[in-house]
């Protein structure tokens, strides 16, 4: 995400704030604008990689920004944030030239991870494997390759280790997981994120000499992708 | 126990014929006296005039009037004449010497013929007697004298004789028909309640403000229709209000719930792995997780209220999303025995993510009331009128009211049990919006020996 030039749209203040940081700390430059008008001034003036928008905005709103923007033939991705999540609402979105939808409440790392799958589409990079550092996953065989030795995940497994990828280093809670991974948003009051993480850790822990493990877990909050072990 | 309707409309309909027949009876006991006495005088009067001439001999008299072709009430009476002659003094009594004699009022009435005849009205020694004058030839004068009281009392007895005997067969036959005419007055009067009540049966919560309005069948029903459709108009706007709330109120949490959340998650970041500090603020995130949670299953029942639930319809392989669920399952609860029996390949055209939700509410709800050591079958099976679908597991003892309020919003089961179960009690509601949209058919089933089955059917008939 380095160098990756944000343009924050949202009145939102205390949300602003804490996208900021996140999106700083993930080493994006954010410039932030409270209302419609200005965003809008903004992104046609200034050069940004992508537009993080909200839709409801004073003075205009995101819709109309957007539409604005793609009319004047500026086609920079755009996220949209809002607090509806109905299916016309992201439709029109859509519609009106939005690349991505997150519904509000979301997750920073979710936005980061959008953010990057947005900039990297646009600059034409394969979207087959997702590679960090000497960990890669190839997208289409669930193929893993591990600083050298290769195997192959169960779905599950696969689709939990690559949102860990996402964002190396943000700890995901096994509630997250589960949402993502199995799509239940109820507690199956069972250890089955553990036991998933595990059977991983067995499949791409056999050979001498590699790494023990791409991922940790962080006691009382879940796991991460462990940038310290990968070199 | 409620009276019934028909038994007081009988009641009413006995009592008011009842009415009717007495007073159509006092009404003859003061009318037909006066009637009596005036046909008497009539006839009185012709009679003298027609039989006069033969007077005052009594049987050719008699006979002149027994001949005479007009009908007659006198004819039945010709035995009660008492004749007064100044010639003849037998058969005289006191009401002879009276009229013969004493001070009466007597009236002279022109007969059709335009003869005089004397009448008078008069009473002696305190009863009423009607007299008519003859004047003969020889200017002699015989009076006809009739005690009205005792011809009156006569007819009077053989009426009330006749009525008596009438009443015996008559009664039975106006019970009868009175209880035809209930039946069929209550049929006519229950005709447009009816009516009225069959408009009212078709509405519902999802329909009952996009109905149309009712309309009165009788300009009387206009009142009842009319307090219906303000009391219609009145749900529609607080249930408005109400489903307006629900849908703001879960739009409006979202934004604190995002701060909440953003905020939590960077706390997380800042803090070193693995104090306890960083623990307790993933037990914050857990928390405001479950409250996104409810949020929007809120959300979700408030659409469906609106019917605003609109779901995205796809060809879903429901064999292998069930299969899928099986397999999970086995890894989410190793605890419990999961079998199956899955018909493979049924297809069925629904919204992926609805059913997804619909399924995994009714598999949670299948571990959070399981027994220890308990099981889950799962059943897909398909037939020509369409799917069913089960999940079927043994629970701990359930309240008798279960199977009717299992669907309820906020209904739990058991409260101490299932306090830590997200969503509130709004899972299995929301199931069964998700079925209703998809026009399915949701239900519960508690067996006996605690053995509770949840089934999803598409069928229009319910398959056994």
């Amino acid at each position: 995400m380095n160098g990756i030039k944000v343009l924050l749209i949202e009145d939102e203040i205390k949300i602003a704030d804490f996208v900021s940081k996140g999106l700083k700390a993930a080493g994006a430059e954010v410039t932030h604008v409270t209302d419609g008008a200005t965003g809008l001034k903004v992104a046609l003036e200034d050069a940004h990689d992508i537009l993080v928008l909200d839709i409801m905005l004073p003075a205009m709103n995101g819709i109309d920004l957007m539409r604005e923007l793609r009319q004047s033939g500026n086609l920079r991705p755009i996220i949209i944030l809002s607090a509806k999540v109905d299916l016309e609402d992201r439709l029109e979105s859509f519609q009106k030239g939005a690349n991505d939808y997150l519904p509000k409440p979301f997750y920073v790392e979710e936005l980061i991870a959008r953010i990057k799958s947005l900039t990297r589409r646009v600059s034409s990079d394969s979207s087959e494997q997702i590679i960090y550092k000497n960990l890669k996953l190839d997208l289409v065989s669930r193929r893993v390759d591990w600083s050298g030795d290769s195997t192959i995940l169960s779905p599950r497994e696969f689709s939990l280790l690559g949102y860990l990828m996402r964002a190396p280093g943000h700890i995901y809670s096994r509630q997250q997981i589960l949402k993502h991974v199995w799509a239940i948003d109820f507690d199956p009051e069972t250890n089955v994120v553990d036991v998933c993480v595990l059977r991983i850790k067995r499949k791409l822990n056999r050979k001498n000499g590699a790494p023990a493990s791409p991922i940790e877990s962080v006691r009382g909050v879940g796991y991460r992708l462990c940038i310290e072990e990968l070199e | 126990m409620r009276l019934s309707f028909r038994i007081v409309l009988f009641l009413n309909i006995l009592i008011a014929s009842a009415i009717i027949i007495i007073a159509n009876r006092v009404a003859i006991q003061v009318f037909l006296p006066l009637q009596i006495k005036e046909q008497l005088k009539n006839e009185l009067i012709n009679y003298v005039e027609e039989c006069g001439q033969y007077l005052p001999h009594r049987e050719n008299f008699q006979a002149c009037i027994q001949s005479s072709e007009s009908i007659s009430l006198i004819k039945g009476f010709t035995g009660r004449y008492v004749l007064c002659s100044e010639q003849i003094l037998t058969q005289q009594n006191e009401a002879c010497s009276t009229v013969l004699n004493g001070a009466i009022k007597w009236e002279a009435i022109t007969t059709v013929s335009g003869k005089l005849i004397q009448y008078a009205d008069a009473e002696i020694s305190k009863a009423e007697w009607l007299a008519a004058n003859y004047y003969g030839k020889a200017k002699e004068r015989t009076v006809v004298i009739l005690s009205l009281e005792e011809v009156s009392l006569e007819i009077s007895r053989m009426l009330r004789a006749y009525r008596d005997r009438n009443t015996i067969y008559v009664l039975p036959i106006l019970m009868l028909l009175i209880l035809l005419m209930t039946w069929h007055v209550f049929n006519v009067a229950m005709r447009p309640i009816k009516q009225i009540d069959q408009s009212i049966k078709t509405l519902d919560l999802k329909t009952f403000d996009i109905k149309t309005a009712l309309v009165a069948p009788y300009k009387e029903f206009l009142t009842i229709v009319d307090s219906f459709e303000a009391l219609r108009l009145k749900l529609i706007q607080s249930f408005d209000k109400a489903r307006r709330f629900a849908s703001d109120a879960s739009h409006e949490l979202r934004t604190p719930l995002t701060i909440l959340r953003g905020n939590a998650e960077a706390i997380i970041k800042d803090l070193p792995i693995g104090t306890d500090e960083q623990i307790r603020m993933q037990m914050v995130i857990n928390e405001i997780d479950r409250l996104v949670t409810i949020t929007q299953k809120l959300l979700w029942l408030s659409r469906a209220d609106a019917n605003k639930l609109q779901p995205v319809y796809q060809e879903v392989n429901l064999s292998d999303v069930m299969g899928q669920w099986v397999l999970d399952a086995q890894t989410f609860n190793p605890k419990l025995k999961l079998t199956s029996h899955i018909q493979p390949k049924v297809i069925w055209k629904c919204d992926a993510d609805l059913i997804h939700q619909l399924i995994g509410n009714l598999y949670d709800n299948a571990v959070k009331y399981n027994v220890a050591n308990g099981w889950i079958h799962f059943r897909l099976q398909q037939d020509a009128s369409g799917f069913y679908l089960s999940i079927e597991n043994p629970s701990s003892p359930l309240p008798v009211d279960f199977e009717t309020k299992a669907f309820d919003r906020f209904y739990r089961a058991d409260d101490a049990r299932s306090r830590s179960i997200d969503g509130l009690g709004l899972g299995l509601s929301l199931c069964q919006e998700i079925a209703a949209v998809h026009e399915a058919q949701i239900q519960v089933k508690a067996s006996d020996d605690g053995i509770v089955t949840f089934t999803l059917t598409n069928a229009n008939s319910r398959p056994s």
